[in-house]
C-alpha cells in the first residue's frame, strides 16, 4: 500500500473508475472517471444528491460489483484479480459493511447476528460469543444481546449493524447513507458512535450521506455529482 | 450455528411451513402405506408358493428339474426312508416328506377331469394341510388312505361334493395304465386359482400304489421360517454329501418362476407409484419454498456481502429443506404408523388377481420402508429448496441487496 507523508498508507485507490449499466435500451453512466485515493484511519465521507454515484462507488470499494473500466485497489489488491470466491473470502476478511435499511437477520438475536461473519471466518463457538457480547457492550447494547430485531428501535438495529461491522476487525468499514432511515437525533448519535470507533479502534469508515448536519462530522468529504467528483459547493455568504 | 439458523428460518412463516410440511407427511404417509401394502401382499404369495407349491426346499435326483417329463422312472429316488428321516433331523426343519405328482385323470358318473395329483402327507405336511381352506368337509377327515381333497376349481368342474366316489386313473412308470377309487373328504381353497383349478391331493401311499412303486421323486422339506432358506439348504448340503450321490437341492426361490414374475412386476410398479407421490411432494412444496426463496433475496445479497459464497448460500437453503424434509417424515411416520394399525385392525379383505379367497388388507411396517420412505421425501425437500436458491443466488449481489425493505 502506497504511504503518505504522514505515515499512513493508503487503503483505497480508485484509478480513472467508470461504470455504465444498461437499463432496458438506456446506458447510464453511473461513474466517470472516478479518481480518489483513501488514507487509513479516516472518516471519509461521499457526498451527492441521489443518483450521483455514492453507492455506485460504494459498491466497487466494497468488491459488491465491477467497474467497467479502471482499477480498483483495497489494501493493495487489484480487485478485479480475484475471481467470485475469492473475492468473498475477501470481503469477509478485510471489509464491514453497514446498510441503510440495517440488513439484520430476523430470526437471530442481536448478539446472533453480530456473531455471523465470524461464522464465515470460521471463529471457534465460545470465542464468536464473547466478542459479539464485548462488541454490543462497546455499541451500548449490553442489555439487548438477545433481542430479536423487531424487538429493538431503529437506532438500537443500527447499533447492532455497526457492532456486525467491527466485530471481525476489518480494515474498512462501508456505509451506504446509515443514517438515511434514522431521525435526527438517533442519527447524529449513530454517526458520533461510528466516528468514536473510527478513533478507538482505529477502523477506516467510508459512508455516503447527502445530509449536511451528518456532513459536518467527516474528517473528509468526497463530492460528487452525475457520477463525477466535483468541487465542494460554495458556503452561502452572508449579505 | 447453522443448523439452529436452518431451524428458525424452516419455522419462520407458520403457515407456509405447516402446508409443507403437511404436503411432505402426506407423502410419507402415502409411501408408508402403499409399502405396507405391498409388502405384504408379496409376502402373502411368497408363503403361499411356498407352502402350497414348492415347499422351503426340494431334494431330487440330478437333473430332475430338466429331464422329469421325458425319463421319470430313473429320477425317482428309492430307498429313501433313511435319508429322509436324518434331514428331518436338522433343527431348522419343520417337516421333511417324499413325494410324488402325477397327471392322472378323475372321473365322476359322466364327467372326467384331468388334474394334476399331488401327493399330501397328512401327517408331515399337517401344517400345508391345515392352511388349505376347506370350504366343504374337514381337513381332520384326510387322514391317510384312498381319500382325496379336490381343489375347488376341480371339483366344480366333475361337480363332486364330500363323500362322492371317485375313480382315478394314471399311468405307471412303466407306461402300464392302473386306476384306484378315493372318496372326497374335503373341496379346499389354497388361496391361489392356479392352484384350486387343477390339483387334487392324495397321500403318497395312494400315489405309489397307482404308480406301482415304493419310491419317490422329491423330498418337500419346510422350515421353521423362510428366513432360515440358506442355512436349511447349507444344514441339507450336509447331510446329502455324506449319504447317496446324485443328489440335488433347490431353494423355493429357483423354483418358483411365476413367483419371481410377480416379483419383478411389483418392483417395477412400486417403483413407478414412489416416483409420482415423491414427484407430487416436490412440486407440492417447490412453489411454498419458492417463495420463501424469493422473500429472502435482500438477506442473500447481505449474507453475499459479508463474504458467503453462493454455494453456501444454497447449502443454507438445502439445510432448511432437510429441517423440514426431516419434520414432514416424522410426522408422516407416526401418521402412517396410525393409520396402518386403524388398518390393520378392520378385517377389510378384497379379491386379488389369481387369488381364489379374498385377501385380508394388512399393512406391513418394517422398518426399512420408513426408513426408505423418510429418505426420498428427505431428498426431495432438499431439491424443492436447491432449485430456487441456485437460482435466486446467481442474482448479483447489489441486485439482491436493493430487495431489502
Amino acid at each position: 500500500m502506497t504511504q503518505h507523508g504522514d505515515g499512513s498508507s493508503c487503503l483505497l485507490r480508485a484509478e480513472n473508475v467508470c461504470k455504465t449499466y444498461q437499463l432496458g435500451e438506456t446506458t447510464v453512466q453511473a461513474l466517470q472517471n472516478i479518481d480518489l485515493e483513501v488514507r487509513e484511519g479516516e472518516f471519509l465521507a461521499l457526498a451527492g444528491s441521489s443518483g450521483s454515484g455514492k453507492t455506485t462507488l460504494l459498491n466497487l470499494f466494497g468488491c459488491l460489483d465491477r467497474p467497467t473500466s479502471g482499477r480498483i485497489f483495497v489494501a493493495g489488491t487489484d480487485v478485479a484479480e480475484l475471481d467470485s470466491d475469492a473475492l468473498a473470502s475477501f470481503r469477509a476478511a478485510t471489509i464491514g459493511f453497514i446498510f441503510q435499511t440495517f440488513n439484520l437477520f430476523p430470526v437471530l438475536s442481536a448478539r446472533e447476528n453480530v456473531e455471523y461473519p465470524m461464522l464465515l471466518n470460521k471463529t471457534p463457538a465460545a470465542e464468536r460469543e464473547n466478542r459479539a457480547k464485548e462488541a454490543l457492550e462497546r455499541v451500548g447494547l449490553a442489555r439487548f444481546l438477545d433481542h430479536r430485531p423487531d424487538q429493538l428501535s431503529g437506532g438500537q438495529r443500527q447499533r447492532v449493524a455497526i457492532a456486525r461491522a467491527l466485530v471481525k476487525r476489518p480494515k474498512i468499514i462501508f456505509a451506504d447513507e446509515p443514517t438515511a432511515n434514522l431521525d435526527k437525533k438517533t442519527a447524529i448519535e449513530v454517526l458520533t458512535l461510528m466516528r468514536e470507533l473510527n478513533t478507538s479502534e482505529k477502523v477506516t469508515f467510508v459512508f455516503s450521506t447527502h445530509d449536511s448536519m451528518i456532513l459536518s462530522l467527516a474528517s473528509r468529504i468526497f463530492h460528487m455529482s452525475d457520477g463525477r467528483q466535483v468541487p465542494a459547493p460554495e458556503a452561502p455568504h452572508a449579505h | 450455528m447453522r443448523i439452529k439458523i436452518a431451524i428458525r428460518n424452516t419455522f419462520r412463516n407458520k403457515r407456509r411451513t405447516a402446508l409443507n410440511v403437511f404436503m411432505i407427511a402426506s407423502g410419507v404417509t402415502s409411501l408408508i402405506l402403499f409399502k405396507g401394502f405391498s409388502a405384504n401382499l408379496i409376502l402373502s404369495i411368497r408363503e403361499g408358493t411356498i407352502q402350497f407349491q414348492y415347499g422351503h426346499l426340494q431334494v431330487a435326483r440330478d437333473g430332475f428339474w430338466k429331464n422329469s417329463a421325458e425319463t421319470p422312472k430313473e429320477n425317482l429316488i428309492p430307498d429313501y426312508q433313511g435319508l429322509l428321516k436324518r434331514i428331518q433331523g436338522i433343527p431348522t426343519v419343520k417337516s421333511a416328506t417324499g413325494w410324488i405328482g402325477f397327471y392322472g385323470l378323475l372321473g365322476a358318473q359322466d364327467r372326467t377331469v384331468g388334474a394334476q395329483m399331488l401327493s399330501l402327507d397328512p401327517v408331515n405336511e399337517s401344517l400345508r394341510l391345515s392352511n388349505l381352506v376347506m370350504i366343504e368337509g374337514k381337513a381332520t377327515d384326510y387322514t391317510g388312505g384312498q381319500k382325496v381333497l379336490l381343489g375347488a376349481g376341480v371339483a366344480s368342474a366333475l361337480r363332486a361334493k364330500v363323500g362322492d366316489n371317485l375313480n382315478l386313473l394314471g399311468y405307471t412308470y412303466d407306461g402300464l395304465v392302473n386306476a384306484l377309487d378315493i372318496e372326497v373328504v374335503g373341496i379346499f381353497k389354497s388361496g391361489l386359482k392356479e392352484i384350486d383349478n387343477v390339483t387334487a391331493m392324495i397321500p403318497l401311499e395312494v400315489s405309489q400304489k397307482l404308480l406301482d412303486t415304493t419310491d419317490v421323486e422329491k423330498f418337500i422339506i419346510y422350515l421353521k421360517s423362510t428366513d432360515l432358506t440358506e442355512q436349511g439348504q447349507r444344514s441339507v448340503a450336509d447331510i446329502l454329501s455324506a449319504g447317496p450321490q446324485g443328489l440335488e437341492i433347490k431353494p423355493w426361490h429357483e423354483l418358483a418362476a411365476f413367483y419371481k414374475e410377480v416379483r419383478s412386476f411389483y418392483n417395477l410398479y412400486d417403483a413407478v407409484i414412489q416416483l409420482i407421490i415423491l414427484g407430487l411432494v416436490l412440486i407440492g412444496i417447490l412453489n411454498t419454498i419458492g417463495m420463501s426463496v424469493f422473500e429472502r433475496t435482500g438477506e442473500m445479497g447481505t449474507m453475499r456481502a459479508m463474504g458467503e459464497t453462493q454455494r453456501n448460500i444454497v447449502r443454507q437453503f438445502v439445510l432448511e429443506g432437510a429441517v423440514l424434509g426431516v419434520f414432514g417424515g416424522v410426522v408422516g411416520s407416526i401418521a402412517g404408523v396410525v393409520l396402518a394399525l386403524v388398518i390393520n385392525a378392520i378385517d377389510f379383505r378384497a379379491p386379488m388377481p389369481g387369488a381364489s379367497l379374498p385377501q385380508r388388507i394388512q399393512i406391513l411396517l418394517p422398518m426399512w420402508n420408513f426408513v426408505e420412505a423418510m429418505a426420498l421425501t428427505l431428498v426431495a425437500s432438499m431439491v424443492a429448496a436447491a432449485i430456487p436458491a441456485v437460482r435466486a443466488s446467481k442474482l448479483e449481489i447489489v441486485d439482491a441487496l436493493r430487495r431489502n425493505i
